[in-house]
């Protein structure tokens, strides 16, 4: 999903761009398809907008006409905060609580979620939009945290590579740690990064304790590759990115092979990677919204909590963030359907599991795999 | 036997040495005495080869040296300023150079040793062999001797410079006289072939430097190291050596024992250096077949010349108090005390010693023997 | 930035020490001068008290927390510490081995270029990490001209897979220790080789020392300390290094300063971060008491000339002369031209892009700077880090002139309470930015002003930190000055009728305003590169330009690593600007500093 974000608002500058993509490809035609606003909103104020303060991670985006829309309709002015890595972001939000840097946090997901809620950062707000969203999605049940979307990290695979090479591309995680794998395998590091904790988690939910360890350390046998970002990970490492790296397999998204079509240099009839979609080799990630404790435009972060959820900015997430809506009414782009599929099974952990064992877990994982 | 040819060197574009060549023979001390920068340490460096020469060569007993490095000449040099090694003790100080000669690993290899390090015609070298053998053994029996031995050379050393008991001393706690006197005993532990001074008493006071020179007289006669002794005091030159060089603008000038060079020093130049007399400037004024007449402000003497010479020629005179000789009157214009005599200045800059004082303004009458010293 | 400069300056103020005391004793009752100074000293050491001793008891005492003192935390602090005392010795090691040879080079030897080769490696000792980070990343990382070179070669269209193992190898991190500390080497034992006096060595080699033992027996033995003390440096250095092994090294490499980072900003766990933090400055301080020690005990014996270099003469010297300066060149120059060479070349498509792309020679990464483009990592444009850094850095110069001005002003007399005061205005070298961070997020988290108003989320806080880097040095540089200012003079202008004004004008002003302009030049690029304390406490609508090229060095695309490239260029050559400021000041005036 995310961090796909970066040069959609080229491709809008860039006259050339559009002629070679098709209409359905092409991230400026979904501007246009994006259905206007069904919201009947009255303007919270009339003179000067408010202003709003989001506070997100790097990987956030979202196209300028659903947030001039928003901006226009509430008359809020709406300034965003990139705190870094998910996690990273919220360490900063929560160490700065009692002296809010912003109005309105989104991105903290379900494998964070517990140190939002112990930190207290969040004040509760139950959206009337919530009643469209599906019961799975909602883990808070006092409100402070909304949910906005999902998405699966995944293994993604080099289609040309195991083809070429005639290499069986693997089912299940077990078949990672036979030897014809050896060295093709690049993750993150789950201390720094999102996706790598969300796959660590799925090896946790796979294997249960001890066995994920015995796992990570065949793993580490048979050359895993360990980096500190997803960015590093995906276009550096990884053989069917941009970057054309050594690792025929990364851990990304079940949403990645659409974003490389979109966002190929020529185009393209099919991605050159696909997920490995397996029973329990995904972990399904959802993310939150919450109003900051604290915060002086409680009514226009309720606005924005309402906003997210509404259609126009559910139908928008997924070319902006590479991420599935939790409204289950909302459209999906065609290419979504096109070069993507879904985990049918993905790994799945409690709430509270996740938060009784995360810190740990990093820590023996870390113990296993780098020292 | 140490023989340099031709040896020649510039210096920041300036012409240092000018086809040097000299022999050192078995047990002489000979002295290369000039004034400052007239090359004569840079000579020593060449000898020792810490520098090249532009031209000419360094032999050993007709072997040449330039392909020996500095540390295989076996050559002992001692410096004005000691340069002694501030992180070792004085018996350190002076252990060094028989350590460096019984772990080098190049002279472990009899082979190379053989060949870099030609000692076979020394005299002394079949005893210095099997002295380096008793340092250089390395078993359990032969180390307990080699230290032993070590010890012993030590001490005799510093015995020989009379500082027997100042092993443990920090040198950098030494009086001036006591380092020059460390220096000396890590220049001749080793017992070299060769051992050259540097200025070695420069720095030193006056008495401190002759009861130094003494010494070290006394232990060059006894060691027979042949030595070369670089200074520009020609007391501790005719003190020491057994034969002086005179080094002037990159040339020897004259070379003979002490005695030969005052008695006949050649030159102009010379003469005026040491101080041996009166040089006095004249123009040749008659030439017959074996005698010149010479013109001067004390008159006109007639004397026999090494040279030739042509009438109108400028020549130098050199103008010696003496008994028999020509007789000048002068006017005394002053009279210095020195020591046991008085330095008389007459008119027209004669000097002369006598042993009273007379009278200033008095006109008296000297003798002089009068020489040629050549080109003025 | 790092923390250098201030052995020199230390050693330099006991030079005068008694004649100052006797000054001291005529003009004032010594309690009274205490009082005096007190008052001046005052300011740096509330602001030191507040901002560098109380967060650092909030973090000991965090440290000290029974939660944190288990087993397993102590396995990890211990395998932390077991590796970053191994890749700091590594890398010491490892700059000795190009230091060494390279400080006999500049000592013994005159040869063409030789004072731009010297200039070239003293650089990096001012350089910001992140741009020595990016110059090995623009040079030899997956997007370098390496693997530029090695996909034109092997034809394969840039691909990453073609570049050499680096970034992310210990290879990477050892590679930068060495490019950044090499010049303490040179600096220091070929200052002391420089001055060794030539006889001893020749007087060696007469007595038989072939030149390996010279070396062996006399020259590093004699240069012991001076050896020592460089080491020392080196190592601690290596020791506290930050932004190298975050931005070179890969998730396995975690040192004691990556670890309190990640334990704090990344796992929240702060009490862990506390302890290594703990351990860090017990470290720290263990290495400056035995470097102040082996720097007063130095002893080298010295020549009077002290120029004894000579060009080379033999084949063998020719040789090592010209591979060794031709290995520095290549060695300090690659890494460094690489950078403003990759920010104006357009190797590959900007992501996204898909019209047909124009390689070759760009501005456009320039440009991009100055756009705010919705979709980019930060929703602020790029140029404004740089405005964001700046203002940091002028505040940060104002803030440590104005404590650290009084404060040299009152330590220029030493006296019985500025001689006991003076090891506290030090202390700061001994902590990391890091720690400094971590204890600035522990001590000011609370609000302050009742309301909404907090330290930590002010922007006062990133010039706070950097002042208290910063002040150290600054005393350090206007304390000798001010004390080099002759009171003969002084009093020799006021008996000619000079009014105080006019006395201090004529007297005072040339040294001070010299020794004010290299204060501020210094606490500028100090603050300007800083990049780990801005890692912990700049606000994320705030970011600094480091953070904004570390950040960029990772994203895809190429418009995203040329702005980084870009960003990097205009940092490196304004640090370049201020270190050229420094020397200038530094020649043209008799006093060092």
């Amino acid at each position: 999903m995310k961090k796909f974000l970066l040069l959609t608002a080229f491709c809008i500058l860039l006259s050339a761009c559009a002629p070679q993509a098709t209409a359905t490809q092409s991230p400026i035609e979904m501007e246009v398809l994006a259905p206007p606003t069904a919201q009947t909103v009255t303007p919270l104020t009339s003179g000067e907008p408010l202003p709003l303060t989001v506070m997100t991670h790097s990987s956030f985006a979202i196209s300028e006409g659903a947030l001039a829309a928003f901006e226009q309709a509430n008359n809020v002015k709406v300034t965003f905060l990139n705190g870094g890595d998910v996690g990273e972001a919220l360490n900063k939000a929560i160490l700065s609580k009692d002296a809010p840097l912003a109005d309105v946090f989104y991105g903290v997901d379900n494998t964070f979620l517990s140190r939002a809620l112990e930190a207290g950062i969040f004040e509760a707000y139950a959206s009337p939009a919530l009643a469209n969203v599906p019961a799975e999605f909602r883990l808070d049940p006092e409100n402070r945290a909304t949910p906005v979307d999902y998405g699966d990290v995944c293994i993604n695979y080099d289609r040309a590579f195991f083809a070429k090479n005639e290499l069986p591309v693997p089912t299940t995680l077990g078949d990672l740690i036979r030897p014809e794998y050896n060295g093709m395998l690049v993750v993150e590091n789950p201390a720094t990064s999102s996706p790598g904790l969300a796959f660590l988690l799925a090896t946790v939910a796979h294997f249960g304790e001890p066995g994920y360890l015995d796992f990570w350390r065949s793993l580490r046998a048979n050359g895993l590759v360990v980096v500190n970002d997803w960015e590093t990970a995906y276009y550096t490492n990884f053989s069917a990115s941009s970057g054309r790296g050594p690792q025929t397999m990364v851990v990304s998204y079940a949403t990645s092979p659409a974003a490389e079509v979109i966002y190929s240099e020529v185009v393209i009839e099919q991605s050159p990677s696909a997920s490995i979609l397996g029973p329990q080799t995904c972990f399904r990630q959802i993310e939150f919204v919450g109003i900051l404790a604290g915060t002086r435009q409680r009514a226009a972060a309720e606005r924005f909590v309402d906003f997210m959820l509404s259609l126009t900015f559910q139908e928008d997430l997924p070319l902006q963030m590479f991420v599935l809506p939790v409204d289950p009414f909302a459209i999906l782009p065609d290419s979504f359907y096109q070069f993507n599929e879904y985990p049918t099974d993905p790994a799945i952990l409690a709430p509270d599991v996740i938060a009784a064992n995360r810190d740990r877990w990093i820590q023996e994982w870390t113990d296993a795999v780098l020292r | 036997m140490l023989t340099i040819t031709n040896i020649s060197k510039h210096y920041e574009g300036q012409p240092l040495l000018q086809g040097v060549s000299f022999t050192v023979h078995a047990g002489e001390t000979i002295c290369l005495l000039g004034a400052s920068g007239s090359g004569k340490s840079t000579l020593l460096r060449i000898i020792a080869g810490l520098e090249p020469p532009e031209a000419g060569r360094v032999l050993w007993d007709s072997a040449d040296l330039a392909p020996i490095p500095p540390h295989a000449r076996d050559f002992g040099l001692v410096f004005q300023d000691y340069a002694l090694f501030p992180h070792l003790t004085v018996f350190e100080n002076v252990a060094f150079g028989l350590r460096m000669r019984v772990h080098s690993p190049l002279r472990l290899f009899p082979s190379l040793r053989g060949g870099r390090f030609s000692r076979r015609s020394n005299p002394r070298a079949n005893e210095e062999i099997a002295s380096q053998k008793a340092l250089a053994m390395t078993d359990g029996q032969g180390e307990k001797n080699s230290k032993t031995e070590l010890a012993k050379r030590v001490a005799e050393a510093l015995e020989l410079v009379n500082l027997s008991g100042f092993g443990a001393r920090r040198v950098t706690d030494l009086s001036g006289g006591e380092q020059q006197r460390v220096a000396l005993a890590r220049a001749l532990a080793p017992r070299p072939r060769l051992l050259m001074f540097d200025e070695p008493l420069g720095a030193l006071d006056r008495s401190l430097k002759e009861e130094l020179l003494d010494e070290l007289r006394a232990i060059l006669h006894r060691t027979r190291i042949p030595a070369i002794y670089v200074t520009h005091d020609q007391e501790e030159a005719f003190a020491i050596a057994d034969r002086i060089l005179l080094l002037h603008e990159g040339v020897i000038v004259r070379e003979g024992s002490p005695a030969q060079v005052w008695n006949d020093p050649q030159s102009a130049w010379a003469a005026r250096f040491l101080g041996v007399g009166n040089v006095v400037d004249g123009k040749v004024f008659q030439v017959s077949s074996s005698t010149f007449q010479v013109k001067t402000d004390f008159g006109i003497f007639e004397m026999e010349c090494g040279h030739r010479h042509a009438e109108g020629e400028e020549v130098a005179l050199l103008l010696k108090p003496s008994a028999r000789g020509a007789r000048i009157k002068a006017r005394v214009d002053e009279a210095l005390f020195r020591r046991d005599q008085f330095k008389v200045r007459l008119g027209g800059g004669l000097v002369i010693l006598m042993d009273e004082a007379p009278e200033i303004g008095s006109e008296i009458s000297v003798a002089f023997r009068v020489e040629c010293l050549g080109h003025a | 930035m790092r923390q250098r400069f201030s052995e020199s300056a230390s050693q330099r103020v006991s030079d005068s020490t008694p004649r100052r005391f006797a000054d001291s004793l005529i003009r004032l009752p010594s309690a009274v001068r205490s009082l005096h100074s007190a008052f001046f000293l005052l300011p740096s050491l509330l602001f030191l008290l507040l901002f560098f001793f109380l967060p650092l008891a909030r973090i000991l005492s965090l440290s000290l927390d029974a939660s944190v003192l288990t087993s397993a935390n102590f396995q990890t602090a211990s395998h932390v510490l077991r590796f970053t005392l191994y890749q700091a010795a590594l890398s010491t090691l490892l700059t000795f081995l190009l230091g060494l040879p390279s400080a006999f080079l500049f000592a013994r030897f005159d040869f063409r270029g030789k004072p731009l080769l010297r200039a070239l490696t003293a650089v990096p000792f001012m350089l910001p990490t992140v741009v020595v980070a990016a110059g090995f990343n623009a040079l030899l990382g997956p997007r370098g001209w390496l693997t530029l070179l090695l996909s034109s070669l092997r034809n394969t269209q840039h691909a990453t897979a073609d570049a050499l193992p680096f970034v992310g190898t210990l290879t990477a991190i050892l590679l930068a220790h060495v490019f950044y500390n090499t010049s303490i080497v040179i600096r220091i034992v070929g200052a002391a080789l420089t001055h060794l006096d030539p006889r001893l060595e020749q007087a060696a080699r007469t007595l038989g020392a072939d030149s390996f033992r010279v070396w062996t027996r006399l020259t590093l033995p004699l240069l012991r300390g001076p050896l020592l003390a460089s080491g020392l440096l080196v190592f601690l250095f290596d020791f506290s290094s930050f932004g190298v092994i975050l931005l070179l090294g890969g998730p396995q490499f975690s040192t004691l300063e990556t670890e309190i980072y990640i334990q704090a900003m990344r796992l929240l766990n702060l009490p862990m971060a506390a302890l290594l933090s703990i351990i860090q400055l017990l470290c720290t301080l263990a290495v400056s008491i035995l470097y102040e020690r082996v720097v007063a005990r130095t002893l080298v014996p010295t020549t009077p000339k002290p120029s004894t270099a000579r060009p080379p003469k033999s084949l063998r010297e020719r040789a090592f002369v010209f591979g060794l300066s031709f290995l520095l060149f290549t060695f300090f120059v690659l890494p460094l031209i690489s950078i403003p060479l990759r920010s104006l070349a357009r190797t590959e498509a900007d992501r996204g892009q898909r019209d047909e792309v124009q390689y070759g020679l760009t501005f456009d990464y320039y440009s991009e700077l100055f756009v705010n483009r919705r979709h980019s990592v930060f929703y602020v444009p790029p140029a404004e880090a740089a405005r964001n850094s700046l203002t940091y850095a002028i505040a940060t110069v104002l803030l440590s002139l104005a404590l650290g001005f009084p404060a040299a002003a009152a330590l220029k007399r030493q006296t019985v309470f500025s001689k006991f005061i003076d090891p506290f205005l030090i202390l700061p070298l001994g902590a990391s930015a890091v720690t400094l961070g971590l204890g600035y997020l522990i001590t000011f988290n609370q609000p302050l002003i009742i309301g909404h108003w907090s330290l930590i989320t002010s922007p006062l806080i990133v010039p706070l930190a950097h002042t208290v880097i910063a002040l150290p040095f600054v005393i350090r540089v206007l304390q000798p000055a001010l004390a080099s200012i002759p009171e003969r003079l002084r009093h020799a202008a006021a008996s000619l009728g000079a009014s105080p004004l006019r006395v201090w004008q004529t007297v005072d002003w040339p040294i001070v305003s010299r020794a004010l302009l290299a204060a501020s030049t210094f606490a500028f690029t100090v603050s300007l590169g800083e990049f780990g304390a801005a890692s912990l406490l700049a606000r994320p609508d705030l970011p600094t330009l480091p953070l904004a090229i570390a950040r960029f060095l990772s994203q895809p695309g190429g418009l995203n690593y040329g702005q980084a490239m870009a960003m990097s260029t205009i940092l490196m050559l304004v640090t370049l600007l201020g270190i050229l400021l420094i020397e200038k000041i530094r020649l043209s005036g008799s006093e060092e500093f």
